[in-house]
Parts: C-alpha cells; structure tokens; sequence
C-alpha cells in the first residue's frame, strides 16, 4: 500500500505541474483582456469594445474623444463652433472642427450635392425626430431650399464663413467623425490590440480581433422594430461602417410616412428605391458616414462611380427587398436566414 | 526486483484525462457564453445584466425614479413605457438578437444584447 502510493506521488505531481504551467501559458500569453462600455453621446448611443492587456484605459478615453468631439460640432451644444458659425455666420473654430467640414465637403463636391451640410435650415423647418415635426408648406420648403448651398462656405485656416442665414448641419458625418475620434484614441492607448466602436451605428473596427480571424459588424434589418441583422458582413482589415436607412427617423402624417433623409435637390425625404445602404470605407469614418447620406439619395446606379472614388464598398437594400453589393466585399458577406 | 518506471501506462492514461478535462473546461467557459444577454445601462453605468433564455416569467424593472420602464421576458427585453416626448424607445419594440440596442436618449437608458446565437455572430451592428 505504502509502495502504491509513493508509486502514483510523483506521475500526480507531475501532473498537476502540467496543468499548472499550461494555465500560466494560457494566462500570460492566450488570454486577452476585454472592456466595453455603453454610454449616451453627441445625441444617440455609443459603444466601445477593446481588446487587450490594458483596455479599460483605451475606452475610457475614446468615449471622452467622442465627447469632446461632439462639444465641437454638435449643433445643439450652446458655444459648439457649428452654433457659433450659425448664430454669426462665421467663427474661429477648432483644427478638428475644420477637418471634418473639410471631409464632409469633399463628398458634397463629389457627389454634386446629393450631400449638403447646408440643409440645416430644411431639416430645422421639419424637424423630423424634434417636438415639432410636420410636413412644411412649400413656401417653407422653397425659403429652406435656398439656404442649400455647399458651395458657398469659406474656409480660410481656421475661420469658417457662410452666407448670412445659413446653418450647417453635421448630422450626416458627425457619428463618423466621432468613430474616427475613438478608434484614434485606442490606436493610441498603449496595450489595446484591437477595438470595436459604434457611435450610433456608425462603427469603426481595428486591430485583432482575439475571437476570429476578421471582424464582422451586421447590416440591420431595415425594419422599423429591432429586428435583427439582415447580414454580417466580414472584414479583414481597419474599417469604418455606416448605414443609412429610411426606417431610423420618421413620423407619420396624412396616411404618408416620411423618414429623416432629405434630398437636398427636392426638400421631401429622399425616394431612390433603396430601403438602406451601408458603406464600408477603409480609411475614414466621415468618409462613410458621409457616402453612406450621398449614396443613400443618389440610387445604386450613381452611387457607383462615387464609391469608386473612395474605394469604398457598399450593401444596397432595395425597395423591394432585394440586396446588391460591390465586388469587394461580395465574398465577405453572409447572409443572416 | 523490476526497477520502477517513471510513468506506467496508467499514469499516463491519468495524465491525458485530466489534460482533456482541463481544454474542455476552458472550452465550456467560452461556450457557455453564447447566450443572449441584455445589458440595462443608465448614464453609462449598467445597473442590470439579464441571461434571457434564463428568464422563466415576464417582470417590469422600474428605472429613473418610475419615468422609464423596462420589460424583461424569456428571450426578450423591451421599453414597455416612459414619459419621454418622442417614445422612440418604446417604439423601438423588442430587443431579441445580439446587438440589438434600444436607447431612450432623454433619459440616457440604454439596452444592448450581446452575445451569440447560431450562424455568423457580428461583433456589432450597422444601423
């Protein structure tokens, strides 16, 4: 008996050494750290997952760069340099303020003003989502149409200008700007190797992802209830993604629905057979925030060419419910039965 | 007298079992998180974290002093009611997937469900 167990003493031994060490290579070298947080900023919701050794570090910081963002261009913030540029029709503003007008204008000229961050007074007159939402009188619609303009803002260093009368709207690249914000805040926390954003939607992947070899961020099903994902479509690489559909904002009135995104070419909400579109940019959060408003007014017939300048792909939910998407991400995408 | 040998098969049968019940125990914890789960969120601190499929009757929780509440059932959570103007949230009927996320925004509540159902589980979801 004594022999029997002096017998088993050490394979035992050796065994739990095993299982011990194998728990400290798990430990030390496997095992990624996760932190997320979900808060409420720059008006909708905010979400930020890092992964890594010391993340909690890097989301508390990119949930402040949103914030700290949205104090910029946030137009309903008093002394925000939007209020200020459209309470004086001009302003010293901020390096990160002039940037994103900056961006969002490329995509104003390039898509020949299906965006326009001069719809301020439009969207102010139908305050879709607001306490006073309703359809305007065409009086109304053709008094905000000529405020529409993205044309006429002067950009001189730091000094914004536009015509008296004039308010800029960000609402179409803002969640973008604040994606691109947090992703630069956990780029540079020492010790995040990858992260997931979402700041209202628009989200921003980048890094490792410790569970996969890709990241895969869902397209929501464009129904007006929380009804899951349509598709996920998987990514390989930093990404910014934004959707853009008609199902988000709207109000009811006549026996007509009428959703958040106006056409600045009409004033009505716009009708361009497409139900959503999402864009998937591998450099920009603004860039897809902003394609993503353009390609949504444009059609998928004219959003081509325009994605095609940014190297952006996209997934089109069509009116009917049908799904069109570009070559490059066609064999990233997997369809949710 | 046979001298005794460091490892006797059975040692080595040990060995492995307790090897393979280790792996699946990490395995089984990774597993086990593929559940929906909702996360309650007010003014960024979650103050309520429900395994749904785990919720075997329906209850209200009430939040912000009565202004907001929240219904919680099997497999389901939803605003059923709150005195903001717009009642976006409550329109925003009920959060079944992962990644879905409902907020009522004038009084900073938010729910998101994480987790994993069967099928490609995104990380997050575009809207």
């Amino acid at each position: 008996m004594k022999q029997m167990k002096k017998n088993t003493v050490i394979p035992l031994t050796a065994v739990f050494v095993v299982i011990i060490a194998v728990s400290c290579v798990y430990a030390l070298f496997f095992r990624t750290g996760e932190d997320s947080k979900t808060d409420v900023a720059m008006g909708t919701v905010i979400t930020v997952k890092a992964y890594g050794r010391h993340t909690s570090e890097g989301v508390e910081n990119a949930v402040s760069a949103v914030k700290n963002l949205d104090s910029l261009i946030s137009k309903t913030v008093e002394n925000s340099d939007i209020s200020k540029i459209n309470a004086d029709s001009s302003a010293d503003v901020n390096d990160k303020t002039v940037s994103v007008i900056n961006k969002t204008l490329d995509v104003c000229r390039d898509s020949a003003g299906a965006l326009d961050i001069t719809v301020g007074n439009l969207s102010e007159t139908w305050d879709i989502g607001g306490d006073n939402q309703r359809v305007p009188s065409d009086e109304e619609l053709q008094k905000g149409l000529s405020f529409v303009g993205y044309q006429n803002i002067k950009i001189s260093g730091n000094k914004v200008s536009v015509p008296a009368g004039v308010h800029l709207d960000l609402g179409a690249s803002g969640k973008g700007a604040g994606a691109d914000e947090a992703v630069w805040a956990l780029k540079n926390t020492k010790g995040v190797s990858g992260a997931v954003v979402s700041v209202g939607g628009t989200v921003g992947v980048f890094g490792k992802n410790p569970n996969s070899d890709h990241w895969g961020v869902g397209v929501r099903k464009p129904e007006r209830d929380n009804t899951g994902y349509i598709a996920v479509i998987k990514l390989y690489k930093d990404s910014f993604v934004s959707t853009s559909g008609s199902y988000e904002k709207y109000f009811e009135s006549g026996g007509k629905t009428y959703h958040h995104i106006l056409s600045p070419f009409t004033g009505y909400p716009a009708e361009s057979g497409l139900k959503s579109v999402t864009v998937v940019t591998y450099d920009s959060g603004v860039y897809a925030d902003s394609l993503s408003t353009a390609c949504f007014v444009l059609g998928y017939e004219k959003s081509i060419s325009l994605l095609k300048k940014y190297s952006a792909d996209a997934f089109f939910i069509m009116d009917d419910g049908s799904v069109k998407m570009t070559d490059g991400i066609k064999d990233n995408v997997t369809m949710n039965e | 007298m046979s001298e005794r040998k460091l490892f006797k098969k059975s040692d080595a049968v040990i060995i492995i079992i307790l090897l393979v019940c280790s792996f699946s125990f990490i395995i089984y914890s990774k597993e086990n998180k593929k559940s929906v789960t909702a996360q309650i969120i007010c003014s960024g601190e979650t103050v309520k974290t429900i395994e749904l499929d785990s919720v075997t009757e329906g209850y209200d929780i009430p939040l912000c002093d009565g202004r907001v509440t929240v219904r919680v059932e099997k497999g389901a959570v939803y605003f059923k009611q709150s005195d903001c103007k717009d009642k976006l949230c409550v329109k925003s009927g009920r959060l079944e997937n992962p990644g879905d996320t409902a907020a009522c925004l004038p009084e900073k509540v938010v729910i998101t469900l994480s987790g994993a159902k069967k099928g490609e589980n995104p990380d997050i979801i575009s809207y």
